[in-house]
């Protein structure tokens, strides 16, 4: 074989493993909403003259979409593997409360945020064991824990903002890095930690095993309930990094932060191409989703659009983006 | 003897399933177990492969008293299932199926360590090569042909060289062609000295490669013969008499 025949070979090798590093996401994610997003963009750019300024990408749409987008993170761990969280908004206040009391009293920085982000944890971990070894629906788990934490967080201070004396927590979310906030920093280094972890090791091969067929998951020796801790106690970790990145961003933490929050969150997700039913997603389609989602939201903002219009529209995208998905899984629609 | 039963019980609620199975396996032997619907055929197979744990009785493998407590032990005491629905993860594919919950890893650190996505992938192309399949190990088995699925199962259950294989209706999806290759695979696997325990509602497939076959009627092994030396039609005739509650002269 003659050295240019090699490295044609090779060439040809390395362009079908290129093709299959695009097609596969793509397939995945699906063409409609890369199409979507463009035409969304293309419109507000059309419609304000702010929109595609450095300055509206890195705060308006970046700084928007950190909190959101960290949850939904989590959320599509979650959702890959079968389940379904809703308790992230409630479980991100109660992290941002629990983040400023500790950083009040006097606690080192880091030891707010991994206070917070412990909160967090521990909630997603109850999440998991009722879903997993209480055998509850997701769905009813995750919305009575929804409550019992909000309840909780009024409960404990007493329904008043608890406001950030810590000059490192308040930089934070001043500062950039390279021009871009520090807080998106965060964003990506999420989107990043678990999009290399995810295709790389048994979490992430036993994440889409449990939400495709859970049964045959368990029958290969998968201990299916343990893992089910292990995605819910992601989703609340990265929930309660939400909630001190909330702090962080204003200053203050209140029990009523990111009220509402799991709409979008879940609406991104789906966007995504992550499928209701499980076994189905992925983060870099979740990312789009979170874009959509946070440009929709700025772009209305821009527009002077009155914030409830946002709410239809967010739950509009919501709507389309399941039956989109409910299309894809059961071809075309039946009478 | 590979493996040996004794007097197996299992109940579910009121419904006593196994009213005290024995049997014995040798290595090298296929041991065809037949039965109508809800005779206890699948149960059996699911007490020996760990997914329930009997009442009472006793499994021994090579002698070795077992207690499985999870599927996972029977699998690595070496005892693989191929069941009745596949037990495939549509979303994942050939390789993933096949390694799933021993996955191979390539430096590790503890309980931690990257997947070998390559090893894994080569083995899988050389197990699916030997069962004469023709499909891409990275494709989704929800894209797959029902005889493909079926030899994706087959190839999971192979890859980990089986002491004892239970087959549950292994031929049920596939098409003639396969059902061959997979009688042929079966005489391979006994000529390697794997035992194996099929049950199949197809008496022509069972008659073709068991050694021995044990009738199961109402959670009790009713009858139990040697196949060598006997005629298809007489051995079909003797299941379907049996199954009836009949003896062998047609007398209820």
């Amino acid at each position: 074989m003659t050295t240019q025949n090699v490295s044609a070979n090779g060439l040809a090798m390395v362009g079908q493993q290129v093709s299959k590093w695009i097609r596969r996401p793509l397939r995945d994610i699906g063409g409609g909403l890369l199409i979507a997003l463009v035409i969304e963009i293309i419109i507000f750019w059309s419609l304000s003259p702010y929109f595609l300024t450095f300055n509206n990408i890195t705060d308006g749409i970046g700084r928007g979409m950190v909190v959101i987008g960290i949850m939904a993170v989590g959320q599509t761990i979650v959702i890959i593997g079968g389940g379904f969280d809703l308790s992230v908004g409630a479980v991100s206040a109660a992290a941002a409360i629990t983040a400023a009391a500790l950083s009040n009293s006097g606690a080192p920085f880091l030891v707010a945020v991994l206070g917070g982000m412990g909160v967090g944890l521990g909630v997603g971990i109850v999440n998991g064991l009722i879903t997993g070894y209480g055998r509850i629906n997701p769905l009813i788990t995750t919305l009575a824990m929804l409550s019992i934490v909000r309840g909780l967080a009024q409960l404990l201070t007493g329904n008043r903002e608890k406001v950030i004396d810590s000059r490192t927590f308040l930089n934070l979310g001043i500062n950039d890095t390279f021009g871009i906030p520090n807080i998106v920093w965060i964003l990506f280094a999420c989107f990043a930690f678990f999009g290399f972890l995810i295709p790389r090791t048994k979490f992430g091969r036993y994440l889409y095993a449990i939400g495709s067929n859970d049964r045959a998951a368990r029958l290969a020796g998968v201990r299916v309930n343990r893992w089910r801790v292990v995605f819910f106690g992601v989703s609340g970790m990265l929930a309660g990094l939400a909630g001190v990145v909330t702090t962080v961003r204003l200053g203050t933490a209140a029990s009523n932060f990111n009220t509402g929050s799991e709409l979008a969150v879940i609406t991104a997700v789906i966007l995504g191409g992550a499928s209701l039913q499980g076994g189905k997603g992925r983060l870099l389609g979740t990312f789009f989703g979170l874009l959509f989602i946070q440009i929709l939201r700025n772009g209305l903002v821009l527009l002077s659009v009155r914030s409830f219009w946002q709410l239809i529209a967010i739950g509009s995208s919501l709507i389309a983006a399941v039956l989109y998905d409910e299309s894809r899984r059961t071809g075309l629609t039946r009478g | 003897m590979i493996l040996e039963i004794n007097d197996i019980t299992k109940s579910f609620g009121a419904v006593e399933v196994l009213k005290g199975v024995s049997m014995s396996v040798d290595s090298a032997q296929c041991y065809g177990l037949v039965g109508d619907n809800g005779a206890g055929k699948s149960t059996m197979l699911k007490v020996l492969s760990g997914v329930h744990r009997p009442d009472s009785g006793e499994i021994r493998l090579e002698g070795r008293v077992m207690d499985f407590n999870a599927e996972i032990g029977a699998r690595l005491a070496g005892i693989e299932m191929i069941f009745q629905d596949l037990a495939l993860c549509d979303d994942l594919d050939a390789t993933a199926n096949i390694f799933l919950g021993r996955e191979l890893r390539k430096s590790t650190v503890g309980r931690f360590g990257f997947l070998d996505h390559q090893g894994m992938q080569r083995q899988t192309e050389e197990v699916l090569a030997s069962l004469g399949a023709d499909l891409l190990v990275d494709q989704r088995v929800r894209t797959l042909s029902g005889g493909q699925r079926q030899l994706v199962a087959v190839a999971r259950a192979l890859e980990f060289q089986p002491k004892l294989l239970l087959m549950d209706e292994p031929t049920a999806a596939l098409s003639v062609d396969k059902v061959g290759v997979l009688l042929e695979l079966i005489e391979r696997l006994k000529a390697r000295g794997v035992a194996i325990v099929l049950v199949s509602h197809r008496f022509t497939d069972l008659i073709q490669v068991c050694d021995k076959v044990g009738v199961l009627v109402h959670g009790k092994i009713v009858d139990e013969f040697e196949v060598s030396g006997h005629s298809v039609d007489n051995l079909t005739t003797r299941i379907v008499r049996r199954m009836s509650g009949l003896d062998l002269d047609g007398e209820a």
